[in-house]
């Protein structure tokens, strides 16, 4: 088309040329090659018509047309190099011949040499002088010459152009894409807008919308962008590229949804590394692991690009990593590094091998990155690496040193927590306290962490024994964070430590109460025991022995063990034996067998007490515990009363040490195995030990006392009632005591004391008003000076033997009446109820048939009575009688009485009655004369009647005998009888008793002899 | 109280600890509310120094006793060592014995008098010896005793508002662990409640026990209340024990749980002690004598409503030394303070 329009363009625009007849020859010459020519291009017979031109351009070389003509033929013939050949020569003459431009143009497009194409299309685009057509056609192959060459600069002003000249979809879409290629987006996004507008079908706008929306999204106008891809998805859903954009669109847009939904898309169409790349990342943003691997894998394998393989694996690496594969990262890194390696695929491996617990592999990698690590970043987080390698291995003082260098970077307070806990296994705990002082110290941690720092902190001076430096930390945090239970129970048993009782005792109560913590209610129980308060201490132990099930073995024996010394310790040994067997059952211990022990024989369980002692073998025990041993086995003995073996017990106890009142305990076995003197050794030394201990000198004096060693035993009587005065049963003891040593004024303070103390010495009634009369006869015997008795006896008949006076009475062979003086002279008058007594008498009879006293039967008489036994009532009499009636004698008597009594001095206050029996001997025998000797027997046995005041009667029956001799003449009489005796005794004192009294003594009797039954009566008065 | 006996050593060392604990368990105590009952009687502790006590002083005491609507005076005791507050023939009594007035008062007062017995300042040491020596010493004490009650009888057979006896020597929960020194304690209360009944069959005796915390809330129940029933004592009257430091609050109140169930059935009442006192510090931790303040009304409030949570009635010790607004400004305060929060 072209080369017949120029040629018809050429041939009606020949020019005429100069010289007509050359001209005409020439043409003569020549037309006929030119004619031939034109016909032959006519016919279409261009390479017959070629020849004919280029013969007549050798016969007509000035004739430019036909070398137009023969340019134009050559031209349709593609005959490019004989095109330029010839066009190059014509333009050179004539430069505006631009159709032949054109040609040459398209020539050496065709032959390649698109610079001089391009040359001659700029040219002729720009000729204004050229036809428009050519012009444009010009403009328009430039572009795609220029856009085809990569000359996107020369393109965009040629396509410009165009648009401008005419502005069709096509012109505008190129112009657009070349602005786009140029990154002039935002001038390209009006034109590829305007070419959508002018875009006539889906065909042409789906290539508008998808370049539109490209430049959208290098503008970053994602969601524009967006819009425009989606317009171009609804024409053509199955386009690769444009999924891929709207995958793109959707990641830019963060929205990893989308992009996984259009990533799938595109690549459900086929491979793409892009898309692949896409759904990689979209998938590592959302932690979607599941189809990852098989991703990147596919990646890693496909992609031909070996930094991309490398890359791919070592992705895949870190991802196996993340998602804790460790094994399958350490192979994809391990590969990584086989394909190259590289200091990111050493850190995957490094930190694979680390994280699989590989120390020992994973440490020469990490020291090798550390080696050449710059960034701080980098040589922190390796040497925190590093450290838990080590810290893993046990290395803990090189744990300790990495840390301490990740420390140095100050990135994280991790480094120095790292450190903390590499110190806390080392040998050395107390290079923790600085660390922790400066993590606590460190405006980036926080409060709540440093309250646990502050808690570890705590543990260690606790651990460290700095139990107040603890309690400081603890008490911090319970500060900042009361309800932290673990840590008040932690405070609480630091101050328990510090034996704080009082302190610690309300927050262990505290936590019990909060969280039933059983450590807790132990502990309180624990405080409340060191508080001297152990009936709380029973209760809170009570309340943790009910959880004693799930306490650990070593915690429940504590509590048992506590748990039994409360009790014993408040009198309660039945418990605590239950408690204490309890611990026993989980632990068998010797010192706990023997507190065992100690509380059984307390409670009375002798038996298995000593069962318990059985069951250990004192050769296996320590000096301490063996003479424990001994110690119990000895007061266990003892309180079973077998004191042999107690004394054995306790003196191999005694042979191992020294226990509190060893001395008092053997002297206490000793006296019960009557062995005073040892008894006496021992109190001894027990008195030097404790000489303030009145109630050892009262057992000393005791022993001093059953030993006979009287005046010893006053002395530590009185030592213990000047230490105590509520020894007051020492009084009449002491009472006793003196009178035995002669000491009678002492003795008779003592008895006084002790009728002072009588209500305190016996509450009962009736034993009292016993000891009363008795210490109050002691102090008469005591205090006696004078006696003197007057009595008379009236009889039915002389042969009637008169009655004794009994023990009023003062007579030897019956007299009928009489008076009798004693004197018992201070000091050997009465010594250890030995009595000495002075005596003086006056005696008669009544006349025969007569109660007249016979003045003739006065005798008087004086002598000595002596009471030599202590225990017995027998008197000796020597007695110089003289004559004071004619019918009496002068003479020597000696005299022997003898009496007991039971009954006779019956005091109001007793029982109603009692036993009254008197047995009465008397003897005598004369110095002179015919040596006269008499003897009388007399026992009575009956009740005794106690009446108002002081009297009393004593109905009875009588067995008596009655002998004489005078030379060789023997009268014995014998005789069987009842009697009743009314006394009234009177002048009693608060301290002394009534010794005077009178007496009337009523006797019927019946003789068993010769002589005659009959009544008699007696009148005694003695005081 | 605890104000004229002797302490003995184990509670002179817990009493610093005792104030901690008290402290610290207080702070744990809810805030007080108004659920609290007013106290129903005061303790009266007579000294020397009330010999010199005109009407018009007793007067001015019965004038606040009626304002705070007291109903109860428990005389501590009538005789204390050689001190003796009403007119003997067998002592010598101190000068103007101020006995027969507080009586006369209290009938016109319309309120109702216990009598204490003799007590003894030497109480404790005495008890903390032998089983036989505390036997010696508590026949001394009930020979003392029978003379006192002897002069007393026609004495409060005049006077309307004599209501019963109060038991002198205090209990504690130490010195009577021992089974050999308890059957003292015990044959010692039988005689001296005999003796009181045999003078005054009708009226009610009363005995005070406190706690060092020393005896398990079982056993010191039972304790009390065994005593109780074989002395045949009417009335046990708690001390709380807070203001000696003795007990906490939370500690006072394990123990009312166990004596109020260990007394539910017996013929036998219990009744409170409420410590209106703060024992210094320096006096709980030594020897020294007894010395105290006024407690805060917060305090005082607290031991009410234990008191009133157990369902206990209250006896004071004691509004003559604590709460007596002629004392004190500090007392003034309390006493204001009481009648604003607490009496009805």
């Amino acid at each position: 088309m072209l080369i017949v329009s120029s040629s018809v363009r050429s041939e009606a625009e020949a020019p005429q040329n100069e010289g007509w007849w050359s001209n005409q020859l020439l043409r003569f010459h020549s037309y006929g090659h030119l004619d031939r020519a034109y016909k032959l291009i006519n016919d279409g017979r261009l390479e017959d018509a070629r020849l004919q031109l280029r013969h007549y351009i050798e016969l007509r070389p000035d004739d430019r047309d036909a070398q137009a003509r023969y340019v134009a033929v050559c031209s349709a013939l593609e005959d490019y190099q004989e095109v330029v050949r010839v066009a190059d020569d014509l333009l050179l003459a004539e430069p505006d011949r631009y159709e032949t431009r054109l040609q040459r143009a398209t020539a050496r497009e065709k032959l390649g040499r698109l610079g001089g194409a391009m040359d001659d299309y700029f040219t002729v685009a720009n000729a204004p002088v050229a036809a428009q057509r050519d012009r444009t056609f010009a403009l328009d192959t430039l572009a795609h010459l220029a856009v085809s060459t990569g000359n996107h600069i020369l393109a965009e002003g040629a396509l410009q152009l165009l648009s401008i000249r005419r502005p069709s979809y096509e012109v505008l879409l190129r112009y657009a894409t070349v602005l786009q290629r140029l990154d002039r987006h935002s001038e390209a996004i009006p034109v590829y807008k305007d070419a959508l507008r002018l875009a006539a079908s889906n065909d042409q706008r789906r290539p508008v919308l998808l370049a539109l929306g490209s430049s959208l999204a290098a503008q970053s106008q994602w969601h524009d962008a967006e819009r425009y891809f989606l317009e171009a998805y609804a024409i053509s859903p199955r386009d690769p590229d444009l999924l891929l954009q709207l995958a793109v669109t959707a990641f830019a847009r963060k929205d990893l949804a989308e992009t996984l939904h259009w990533s799938r898309e595109r690549l459900a169409l086929g491979d793409d590394p892009r898309a692949q790349k896409l759904l990689l990342e979209a998938m590592l943003e959302v932690g979607e692991s599941s189809e990852i691997v098989g991703l990147l894998e596919q990646l890693a394998e496909n992609s031909t690009n070996a930094d991309e393989r490398l890359r791919y694996t070592l992705l895949l690496a870190e991802h196996e990593l993340t998602q804790g594969h460790f094994e399958t990262a350490i192979e994809w890194a391990q590969h990584g590094q086989t394909l190259e390696p590289t200091t990111r695929g050493q850190r995957v491996l490094a930190f694979g091998l680390f994280r699989s617990g590989a120390y020992t592999r994973a440490l020469p990698q990490l020291q090798s990155l550390l080696r050449t690590a710059q960034a701080p970043a980098d040589r922190y987080e390796l040497n925190m690496h590093i450290g838990r390698a080590r810290l893993a291995l046990g290395q803990y003082t090189l744990a300790a040193a990495a840390f301490r260098r990740a420390a140095a970077s100050d990135i994280s307070p991790a480094a120095l927590l790292g450190q903390a806990e590499a110190l806390a296994h080392s040998d050395s705990p107390a290079a923790l306290v600085p660390v922790y002082r400066e993590l606590l110290s460190r405006p980036d941690i926080p409060e709540q962490t440093k309250d646990d720092i502050l808690a570890q902190l705590g543990y260690l001076y606790s651990s460290l024994g700095d139990h107040a430096s603890a309690a400081n930390a603890f008490q911090r945090v319970v500060d900042h964070r009361p309800e932290q239970w673990r840590i008040r129970l932690a405070l609480a048993i630091t101050l328990y430590q510090q034996r704080q009782w009082a302190q610690a005792l309300p927050e262990f109560i505290t936590v019990a109460t909060r969280t039933d913590s059983t450590e807790a209610l132990l502990y309180a129980g624990l405080c409340y025991t060191r508080l001297n308060k152990p009936g709380f201490a029973i209760y809170y132990f009570e309340r943790a022995r009910l959880y004693a099930q799930q306490l650990e073995p070593a915690v429940a024996i504590v509590l048992y063990d506590e748990l039994g010394l409360a009790y014993a310790q408040t009198f309660e040994y039945q418990n605590a034996a239950l408690a204490l067997r309890s611990a026993l059952a989980l632990e068998f211990l010797p010192d706990r067998v023997l507190r065992l022990a100690r509380v059984e024989r307390l409670r009375g369980a002798g038996t298995e007490s000593l069962a318990l002692l059985d069951q250990l073998d004192d050769t296996t025990l320590g000096p301490d515990l063996r003479e424990q041993y001994w110690d119990e086995r000895a007061r266990t003995l003892e309180a079973e009363q077998r004191f042999g073996e107690a004394l054995a017990a306790l003196t191999r106890a005694a042979e191992l040490g020294d226990p509190p009142q060893l001395n008092f305990r053997l002297a206490v076995l000793y006296t019960k195995l009557n062995q005073p003197s040892k008894a006496i050794w021992h109190f001894e030394k027990m008195t030097q030990r404790d000489p303030a201990n009145s109630q050892y000198a009262v057992t000393l004096g005791y022993a001093y006392l059953k030993t006979n060693r009287y005046a010893d035993a006053t002395q530590q009587f009185e030592r213990a009632l000047e230490q105590e005065p509520d020894h007051v049963t020492l009084h009449p003891q002491l009472g006793y005591l003196y009178e035995k040593l002669g000491r009678n004024e002492e003795a008779v303070a003592h008895f006084r004391q002790a009728i002072d103390s009588a209500a305190i010495l016996h509450p009962d009634r009736h034993e009292r008003d016993i000891a009363l009369e008795n210490w109050r006869q002691e102090v008469s015997k005591l205090n006696n000076r004078f006696d003197f008795a007057l009595y008379h006896v009236f009889q039915e008949s002389d042969a009637v033997p008169a009655p004794r006076a009994g023990l009023l009475g003062i007579g030897y062979a019956p007299s009928q009446g009489g008076m009798e003086l004693t004197y018992q002279p201070r000091g050997i008058g009465f010594r250890d109820e030995r009595v000495l007594k002075l005596m003086g008498r006056v005696l008669w009879q009544s006349e025969s048939g007569s109660q007249r006293i016979d003045d003739d039967s006065t005798q008087g008489g004086i002598g000595l009575l002596y009471k030599p036994l202590r225990e017995h009532n027998l008197y000796l009499s020597a007695e110089g009688r003289f004559k004071i009636g004619k019918n009496a004698r002068n003479d020597a008597l000696l005299r022997v009485l003898y009496s007991s009594s039971a009954g006779v001095r019956s005091v109001a206050s007793s029982k109603d009655f009692v036993n009254y029996r008197i047995v009465y001997g008397d003897g005598a025998f004369a110095l002179s004369g015919d040596h006269p000797a008499s003897y009388f027997l007399e026992f009575r046995q009956g009740l005794t009647f106690s009446g108002a005041g002081a009297l009393s009667a004593s109905p009875y029956a009588l067995a008596e005998a009655y002998g004489q001799t005078v030379s060789s003449d023997a009268d014995n009489i014998v005789n069987l009888g009842l009697g009743v005796s009314l006394r009234r005794y009177f002048g009693r004192s608060h301290y002394e008793s009534a010794d005077s009294a009178f007496e009337i003594n009523l006797q019927y009797k019946y003789a068993i002899t010769e002589q005659t039954s009959g009544w008699a009566a007696g009148l005694v008065l003695r005081f | 109280m605890e104000c004229g006996a002797a302490k003995s050593k184990h509670h002179a060392r817990t009493h610093a600890l005792r104030a901690l604990l008290a402290w610290a368990l207080l702070a744990a105590l809810p805030a007080p509310s108004m659920a609290e009952k007013p106290l129903r009687g005061t303790f009266l502790q007579l000294t020397s120094a009330h010999g010199e006590w005109t009407t018009q002083n007793w007067r001015s005491l019965f004038d606040t006793l009626a304002k705070l609507e007291l109903e109860e005076i428990i005389v501590q005791w009538v005789a204390f060592d050689h001190a003796v507050f009403y007119r003997s023939a067998t002592f010598d009594s101190v000068p103007n014995p101020p006995l027969e007035t507080l009586l006369q008062l209290a009938d016109e007062y319309s309120m109702r008098v216990r009598l204490g017995l003799s007590a003894d300042s030497q109480f404790w040491l005495k008890v903390d010896r032998s089983a036989q020596l505390i036997e010696t010493y508590f026949r001394r004490r009930i020979a003392a005793n029978e003379v006192l009650i002897r002069e007393l009888t026609p004495v409060v057979a005049r006077h309307r508002s004599f209501a019963g006896w109060y038991l002198s020597d205090e209990l504690d929960d130490v010195s009577w662990q021992d089974p050999a020194k308890r059957k003292v304690l015990v044959a010692y209360l039988r005689e001296l409640c005999a003796n009181l009944r045999r003078r005054t069959p009708q009226q009610s005796i009363a005995l005070s026990l406190f706690s060092n915390g020393a005896m398990a809330p079982g056993s010191l129940a039972d304790f009390a209340a065994d005593l109780m029933e074989q002395a045949h004592i009417d009335t046990l009257l708690f001390q709380d024990g807070i203001g000696a430091g003795k007990l906490s609050l939370d500690e006072l109140s394990i123990y009312l749980e166990a004596l109020r169930s260990a007394t539910k059935s017996r013929p036998f009442s219990l009744e409170l002690v409420i410590e209106l006192f703060q024992q210094t510090e320096s006096s709980r931790d030594s020897e020294e004598a007894f010395r105290a303040a006024p407690a805060p009304i917060e305090r005082i409030q607290r031991q009410l409503a234990v008191a009133a949570q157990h369902g206990l009635a209250t006896i004071a010790f004691s509004v003559p030394d604590y709460l007596n607004p002629q004392n004190s400004p500090e007392q003034q305060a309390l006493f204001e303070a009481y009648l604003r929060t607490i009496k009805p």
